[in-house]
Protein backbone atom coordinates (compact mmCIF):
# COMPACT_ATOMS: atom_id res chain seq x y z
CA UNK A 1 0.00 0.00 0.00
CA UNK A 2 1.64 3.14 -1.07
CA UNK A 3 1.44 6.08 1.29
CA UNK A 4 0.78 9.59 -0.15
CA UNK A 5 0.86 13.06 1.62
CA UNK A 6 -2.19 13.67 0.40
CA UNK A 7 -5.46 14.79 2.92
CA UNK A 8 -8.49 12.10 2.43
CA UNK A 9 -11.68 12.27 4.25
CA UNK A 10 -12.20 9.42 6.71
CA UNK A 11 -15.36 7.74 8.30
CA UNK A 12 -15.22 6.30 11.64
CA UNK A 13 -18.32 4.16 13.03
CA UNK A 14 -19.22 6.90 15.65
CA UNK A 15 -19.53 9.41 12.28
CA UNK A 16 -21.34 7.06 10.50
CA UNK A 17 -23.51 6.39 12.93
CA UNK A 18 -24.07 10.41 14.07
CA UNK A 19 -24.93 10.98 10.27
CA UNK A 20 -27.32 8.02 9.81
CA UNK A 21 -29.10 9.18 13.93
CA UNK A 22 -29.53 12.71 12.19
CA UNK A 23 -30.91 11.56 8.73
CA UNK A 24 -33.42 9.70 11.03
CA UNK A 25 -34.05 12.44 12.84
CA UNK A 26 -34.93 14.47 10.04
CA UNK A 27 -36.94 11.86 8.19
CA UNK A 28 -38.93 11.55 11.38
CA UNK A 29 -39.64 14.88 11.94
CA UNK A 30 -40.95 15.40 8.36
CA UNK A 31 -42.85 12.50 9.21
CA UNK A 32 -44.21 13.99 12.50
CA UNK A 33 -44.83 16.89 11.10
CA UNK A 34 -46.98 15.32 8.17
CA UNK A 35 -49.02 13.31 10.27
CA UNK A 36 -49.83 16.37 12.50
CA UNK A 37 -50.88 17.92 9.36
CA UNK A 38 -52.98 15.51 7.95
CA UNK A 39 -54.57 15.27 12.00
CA UNK A 40 -55.16 19.18 11.29
CA UNK A 41 -56.44 19.40 7.66
CA UNK A 42 -58.67 15.89 8.52
CA UNK A 43 -59.84 17.98 12.15
CA UNK A 44 -60.83 21.45 10.16
CA UNK A 45 -62.78 19.33 7.85
CA UNK A 46 -64.92 17.97 10.48
CA UNK A 47 -65.13 21.66 11.95
CA UNK A 48 -66.58 22.73 9.24
CA UNK A 49 -69.11 19.96 8.88
CA UNK A 50 -70.08 20.28 12.10
CA UNK A 51 -70.53 23.79 11.99
CA UNK A 52 -72.95 23.25 8.85
CA UNK A 53 -74.90 21.01 10.74
CA UNK A 54 -75.12 23.24 13.34
CA UNK A 55 -76.34 26.42 11.45
CA UNK A 56 -78.57 24.75 9.28
CA UNK A 57 -80.02 23.52 12.39
CA UNK A 58 -80.43 26.72 13.71
CA UNK A 59 -82.24 28.17 10.86
CA UNK A 60 -84.82 25.01 10.79
CA UNK A 61 -85.43 26.16 14.53
CA UNK A 62 -84.92 30.09 14.09
CA UNK A 63 -86.73 30.68 10.56
CA UNK A 64 -89.12 30.13 8.37
CA UNK A 65 -89.28 29.73 4.27
CA UNK A 66 -92.07 27.97 2.64
CA UNK A 67 -90.54 27.37 -0.08
CA UNK A 68 -87.66 25.37 1.19
CA UNK A 69 -88.64 24.31 5.08
CA UNK A 70 -85.14 22.55 5.38
CA UNK A 71 -84.03 26.16 5.76
CA UNK A 72 -86.75 27.21 8.36
CA UNK A 73 -90.17 25.46 9.79
CA UNK A 74 -90.65 28.02 12.65
CA UNK A 75 -93.73 28.73 13.11
CA UNK A 76 -95.00 32.21 12.21
CA UNK A 77 -97.13 34.40 14.86
CA UNK A 78 -99.73 36.44 12.49
CA UNK A 79 -100.48 38.53 14.94
CA UNK A 80 -97.44 39.93 16.57
CA UNK A 81 -95.76 39.53 12.79
CA UNK A 82 -92.76 37.51 13.48
CA UNK A 83 -91.46 34.14 13.74
CA UNK A 84 -91.80 32.19 16.99
CA UNK A 85 -88.38 31.21 17.39
CA UNK A 86 -87.68 26.82 18.53
CA UNK A 87 -91.74 26.33 18.39
CA UNK A 88 -91.75 23.96 15.00
CA UNK A 89 -95.03 23.87 12.64
CA UNK A 90 -94.94 20.14 12.02
CA UNK A 91 -97.03 20.54 8.65
CA UNK A 92 -94.34 22.40 7.11
CA UNK A 93 -91.75 20.39 8.56
CA UNK A 94 -93.27 17.51 6.94
CA UNK A 95 -92.68 19.37 3.55
CA UNK A 96 -89.12 19.53 4.03
CA UNK A 97 -86.96 18.40 0.96
CA UNK A 98 -83.28 17.09 1.03
CA UNK A 99 -80.84 19.82 -0.36
CA UNK A 100 -77.51 20.09 -1.56
CA UNK A 101 -74.84 22.26 -0.97
CA UNK A 102 -70.96 22.94 -2.36
CA UNK A 103 -69.41 20.13 -0.72
CA UNK A 104 -71.96 19.01 1.31
CA UNK A 105 -75.83 17.64 1.63
CA UNK A 106 -78.57 17.84 3.70
CA UNK A 107 -78.72 13.93 4.32
CA UNK A 108 -81.22 13.04 7.26
CA UNK A 109 -84.45 15.10 8.77
CA UNK A 110 -86.63 13.77 11.67
CA UNK A 111 -88.37 15.02 14.40
CA UNK A 112 -89.03 13.26 17.63
CA UNK A 113 -91.99 13.96 20.13
CA UNK A 114 -92.92 11.47 22.83
CA UNK A 115 -90.22 9.71 22.26
CA UNK A 116 -91.61 8.63 18.92
CA UNK A 117 -89.37 9.45 15.77
CA UNK A 118 -90.66 10.29 12.55
CA UNK A 119 -88.13 9.91 9.75
CA UNK A 120 -88.65 12.62 6.90
CA UNK A 121 -85.48 10.93 5.02
CA UNK A 122 -82.44 9.26 5.76
CA UNK A 123 -79.52 8.67 3.39
CA UNK A 124 -76.39 7.01 3.58
CA UNK A 125 -73.51 9.19 3.19
CA UNK A 126 -69.52 9.70 4.34
CA UNK A 127 -68.10 11.26 7.33
CA UNK A 128 -71.40 12.34 8.32
CA UNK A 129 -72.28 14.84 11.47
CA UNK A 130 -75.54 14.66 13.73
CA UNK A 131 -76.77 17.53 15.33
CA UNK A 132 -80.18 17.65 17.45
CA UNK A 133 -82.08 20.74 18.48
CA UNK A 134 -85.03 21.00 21.17
CA UNK A 135 -88.19 22.81 19.79
CA UNK A 136 -92.08 22.50 20.88
CA UNK A 137 -94.34 20.85 18.84
CA UNK A 138 -98.10 21.17 19.55
CA UNK A 139 -97.48 22.18 23.14
CA UNK A 140 -95.08 19.14 23.66
CA UNK A 141 -91.65 19.48 23.91
CA UNK A 142 -89.21 17.17 21.67
CA UNK A 143 -86.04 17.42 18.86
CA UNK A 144 -85.21 17.94 15.26
CA UNK A 145 -82.12 15.57 14.14
CA UNK A 146 -80.75 17.12 11.11
CA UNK A 147 -77.67 14.93 9.74
CA UNK A 148 -75.30 16.61 7.30
CA UNK A 149 -72.54 14.34 5.00
CA UNK A 150 -69.60 15.21 2.97
CA UNK A 151 -70.72 14.84 -1.02
CA UNK B 1 -8.42 -3.59 30.85
CA UNK B 2 -8.32 -4.94 27.21
CA UNK B 3 -11.86 -5.70 26.69
CA UNK B 4 -13.18 -4.29 23.60
CA UNK B 5 -15.76 -2.29 23.59
CA UNK B 6 -18.27 0.01 21.86
CA UNK B 7 -17.42 3.90 22.58
CA UNK B 8 -19.92 6.86 21.40
CA UNK B 9 -18.81 10.49 20.56
CA UNK B 10 -20.65 13.05 22.95
CA UNK B 11 -22.11 13.94 19.54
CA UNK B 12 -23.44 10.32 18.66
CA UNK B 13 -24.84 10.30 22.16
CA UNK B 14 -26.67 13.80 22.01
CA UNK B 15 -27.80 12.67 18.88
CA UNK B 16 -29.59 9.39 20.22
CA UNK B 17 -30.70 11.55 23.04
CA UNK B 18 -32.39 13.73 20.71
CA UNK B 19 -33.92 10.88 18.65
CA UNK B 20 -35.12 9.35 21.71
CA UNK B 21 -36.99 12.35 22.86
CA UNK B 22 -38.57 13.08 19.30
CA UNK B 23 -40.20 9.27 19.46
CA UNK B 24 -41.27 9.96 22.68
CA UNK B 25 -43.06 13.43 21.56
CA UNK B 26 -47.07 12.16 20.56
CA UNK B 27 -48.62 14.07 17.49
CA UNK B 28 -51.05 16.34 19.01
CA UNK B 29 -54.36 15.31 19.20
CA UNK B 30 -57.19 17.49 17.29
CA UNK B 31 -59.51 18.23 19.98
CA UNK B 32 -61.12 21.00 18.14
CA UNK B 33 -64.90 20.48 18.24
CA UNK B 34 -67.85 22.38 18.46
CA UNK B 35 -69.47 20.06 20.73
CA UNK B 36 -69.68 22.67 23.40
CA UNK B 37 -71.49 25.43 21.04
CA UNK B 38 -74.31 21.90 20.39
CA UNK B 39 -74.74 21.67 24.00
CA UNK B 40 -75.07 25.57 24.65
CA UNK B 41 -78.03 25.76 21.74
CA UNK B 42 -79.63 23.43 23.08
CA UNK B 43 -79.44 24.80 26.76
CA UNK B 44 -80.91 28.47 24.97
CA UNK B 45 -83.54 26.51 23.14
CA UNK B 46 -84.70 24.95 26.45
CA UNK B 47 -84.34 28.27 28.02
CA UNK B 48 -86.57 29.64 25.05
CA UNK B 49 -89.38 27.01 25.78
CA UNK B 50 -89.60 27.71 29.49
CA UNK B 51 -89.34 31.30 29.40
CA UNK B 52 -92.83 30.45 26.66
CA UNK B 53 -94.32 28.53 29.12
CA UNK B 54 -93.19 30.16 32.15
CA UNK B 55 -96.58 30.81 33.78
CA UNK B 56 -96.85 26.58 33.33
CA UNK B 57 -93.42 25.64 34.93
CA UNK B 58 -92.98 23.91 37.82
CA UNK B 59 -89.87 21.33 39.49
CA UNK B 60 -91.00 18.51 38.08
CA UNK B 61 -91.77 19.52 34.36
CA UNK B 62 -88.31 21.47 34.43
CA UNK B 63 -86.31 17.95 35.11
CA UNK B 64 -88.63 16.17 32.66
CA UNK B 65 -87.59 18.18 29.59
CA UNK B 66 -83.98 18.41 30.64
CA UNK B 67 -83.90 14.78 31.29
CA UNK B 68 -85.39 14.76 27.90
CA UNK B 69 -83.06 17.63 25.96
CA UNK B 70 -79.67 16.40 27.98
CA UNK B 71 -79.80 12.35 28.54
CA UNK B 72 -77.55 10.97 30.57
CA UNK B 73 -76.22 14.32 31.74
CA UNK B 74 -76.47 15.94 35.11
CA UNK B 75 -77.42 19.98 35.44
CA UNK B 76 -78.40 22.73 37.87
CA UNK B 77 -81.42 24.78 37.12
CA UNK B 78 -81.61 28.31 39.17
CA UNK B 79 -85.14 28.75 38.64
CA UNK B 80 -85.98 32.13 40.70
CA UNK B 81 -84.94 31.52 44.17
CA UNK B 82 -85.25 27.68 43.63
CA UNK B 83 -81.84 25.27 42.91
CA UNK B 84 -83.11 22.53 40.86
CA UNK B 85 -80.23 19.59 40.52
CA UNK B 86 -80.56 16.79 38.09
CA UNK B 87 -77.86 14.03 37.83
CA UNK B 88 -74.91 14.53 39.71
CA UNK B 89 -73.41 18.20 38.86
CA UNK B 90 -69.37 18.18 38.95
CA UNK B 91 -66.91 19.71 36.66
CA UNK B 92 -66.54 21.25 33.88
CA UNK B 93 -69.85 22.69 32.32
CA UNK B 94 -71.65 25.08 30.22
CA UNK B 95 -73.68 27.75 31.45
CA UNK B 96 -76.71 29.82 29.85
CA UNK B 97 -79.18 32.30 31.47
CA UNK B 98 -82.46 33.84 30.39
CA UNK B 99 -83.70 37.10 31.57
CA UNK B 100 -87.41 37.87 30.14
CA UNK B 101 -90.38 39.83 30.93
CA UNK B 102 -93.59 38.02 31.76
CA UNK B 103 -97.40 39.15 31.22
CA UNK B 104 -97.43 41.39 34.22
CA UNK B 105 -93.83 42.64 33.26
CA UNK B 106 -92.09 41.14 35.89
CA UNK B 107 -88.51 40.51 35.14
CA UNK B 108 -87.51 36.76 35.47
CA UNK B 109 -84.48 34.60 35.61
CA UNK B 110 -83.78 30.82 34.84
CA UNK B 111 -80.06 29.57 34.58
CA UNK B 112 -78.89 26.57 33.32
CA UNK B 113 -75.73 24.81 33.54
CA UNK B 114 -75.38 21.58 31.72
CA UNK B 115 -72.73 19.17 33.06
CA UNK B 116 -69.92 17.37 30.91
CA UNK B 117 -70.05 14.51 33.45
CA UNK B 118 -72.48 11.33 33.53
CA UNK B 119 -75.00 10.17 36.10
CA UNK B 120 -72.77 8.23 38.52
Amino acid sequence: MAITGEKGFAFSIDLALAFFAVLLISTLMLGHLNLAKEKQVSGLERLSLERKALFLADSIVKKRNDENPALGSALFDWEKHRVLSNHLDSGLFSKAMPLQGEDFFLAGLSCTIDGEEKVLWDLPGKNCVSIDRIVLVEGKIGSVRVKVCEN
Amino acid sequence: MKTKGFCLSLEAIMSLAFLGLLLSIPVPENSQSLNELHVFKKANDLLIIWAADFENLNREKIIQDFEKAFPGKSGEIFFGAERIVAGNPKGEAVSSQAVFFVSSLERKEIRLVVYKGYFS
